[in-house]
């Protein structure tokens, strides 16, 4: 039997292990499956989840679910005829953008390292570092920027969905979630945010799910 | 300035289409993915998640829209919670809500190939739990059929170095296996 073959087979009776399993009271949520398996979660996150999944047939399966499902998010500009997001009008983005440029440009915001992975595609990326853990008065969310001009849209979210912050019309990457809005929350709480870009294009861009911790 | 939606029209239709969507990867995921029990029970796992959705874009304020991916999300947490119940149910049990037995594992592969692949499987799993921390690691993601590209990325090392530890790894659990009379 080829190695390759021995790898086949070992994959198929360690994802057999599934039929028969049982989750257990030490089993990850779901949620953090999902982080570790898409990347999401800091490293050492990562790194525990793996290791449970060795010895827990049923998260292994879960992880796998996950992964098939995470898998080729590249987020695509959307066409003209299917942006998903509120798009601006094209004069008014224009307006706003240009405004907004004549203020603060001169502060130097502007991150030159787009980060293109493809023809046409682009991605807002995080750029907080793995397992930041967000202060109450400071809780700053920070993203890659997009082209000159952009404006950008963020909303922040519970674990079970709810909202507990939007702001629109930013002229820069970064955003401070207001301390009233995380007031009732507990501390350790799980934090999602998201961006929406609208390019200068009157194009818009979805970033994917981030998540932060809070103090 | 507030910022103009010309989407109004349009959404209820654009909506439902990534429904459609993203149900369809979902049923197909579950049938692929999931062990082969939960197959047949696809549609109805997949419908759970979905009314997790429905119910988060309720509490939505301002109708405003959710990410594709953040809902693929969602709908994975739902669905990962309602398996893990019917794993649960299914341990004591093994019937389903209408008092007819659960279907046990494939009967495809034959009942004797299937007690050689458990075999071999909680050989596997054992002999995973004596590796070092680092192949056990590299072999855990070699065995969930994940490239040395992405588990070095997922686990935040070096390619060669990854690669180097799969390589490891695999030569010790072969041994462990061999030790154990299984036919590695």
């Amino acid at each position: 039997m080829s190695e390759e073959e021995a790898g086949d087979r070992w994959r198929h009776a360690f994802a057999a292990l599934g039929e028969r399993a049982t989750p257990g009271p030490e089993c990850p949520e779901p949620d953090r499956l999902w982080a570790a398996a898409a990347g999401e979660s800091p490293p050492a996150e990562r790194h525990e989840i793996i290791l449970h999944t060795a010895s827990c047939s049923s998260c292994a399966a879960a992880f796998r679910l996950a992964r098939g499902l995470a898998a080729g998010e590249a987020v695509p500009l959307p066409s003209a005829s299917r942006l998903r997001w509120v798009r601006w009008s094209a004069p008014l983005a224009a307006l706003a953008a240009a405004l907004i440029l004549a203020v603060l440009a001169p502060a130097g915001w502007w991150k030159p390292n787009l980060p293109y992975r493809g023809g046409d595609t682009l991605e807002i990326r995080s750029q907080l570092p793995d397992g930041t853990v967000l202060p109450r008065a400071r809780a700053d969310l920070q993203w890659t920027g997009g082209p000159a001009g952009s404006l950008y849209e963020v909303r922040v979210l519970t674990r079970d969905g709810r909202e507990i912050a939007v702001e629109a019309g930013l002229g820069a990457p970064r955003y401070r979630i207001p301390p009233a809005a995380l007031s009732g929350l507990r501390s350790g709480s799980v934090l999602y945010w998201q961006v929406r870009a609208v390019l200068p294009d009157g194009r818009t861009l979805v970033s994917k799910t981030f998540s932060a911790r809070l103090e | 300035m507030e910022p103009q939606s010309d989407l109004q029209s349009t959404r209820p239709d654009s909506r439902a289409d990534d429904y459609a969507e993203l149900r369809r990867e979902l049923v197909d995921a579950v049938r692929v993915l999931c062990p082969h029990w939960l197959a047949s029970r696809a549609e109805d796992l997949v419908q759970v998640a979905l009314v997790k959705i429905f119910e988060l874009r309720r509490r939505s304020e301002q109708e405003r829209e959710l990410s594709a991916f953040y809902l693929k999300r969602v709908a994975y947490s739902a669905l990962v919670d309602e398996i893990r119940r019917l794993e649960r149910r299914r341990e004591s049990p093994l019937e389903n809500e209408d008092g007819e037995p659960l279907p046990l594992a494939s009967p495809i592969p034959g009942p004797e190939r299937q007690q050689a692949s458990r075999e071999l499987g909680e050989g596997i799993r054992d002999c995973l739990s004596g590796l070092i921390r680092p192949r056990k690691l590299a072999v855990t993601l070699y065995l969930q059929g994940v490239s040395a590209a992405e588990a070095a990325r997922l686990l935040d090392w070096e390619l060669k170095h990854t690669r180097n530890l799969v390589y490891r790894g695999l030569g010790d659990l072969r041994r462990c296996l061999e030790e154990k009379g299984l036919q590695p």
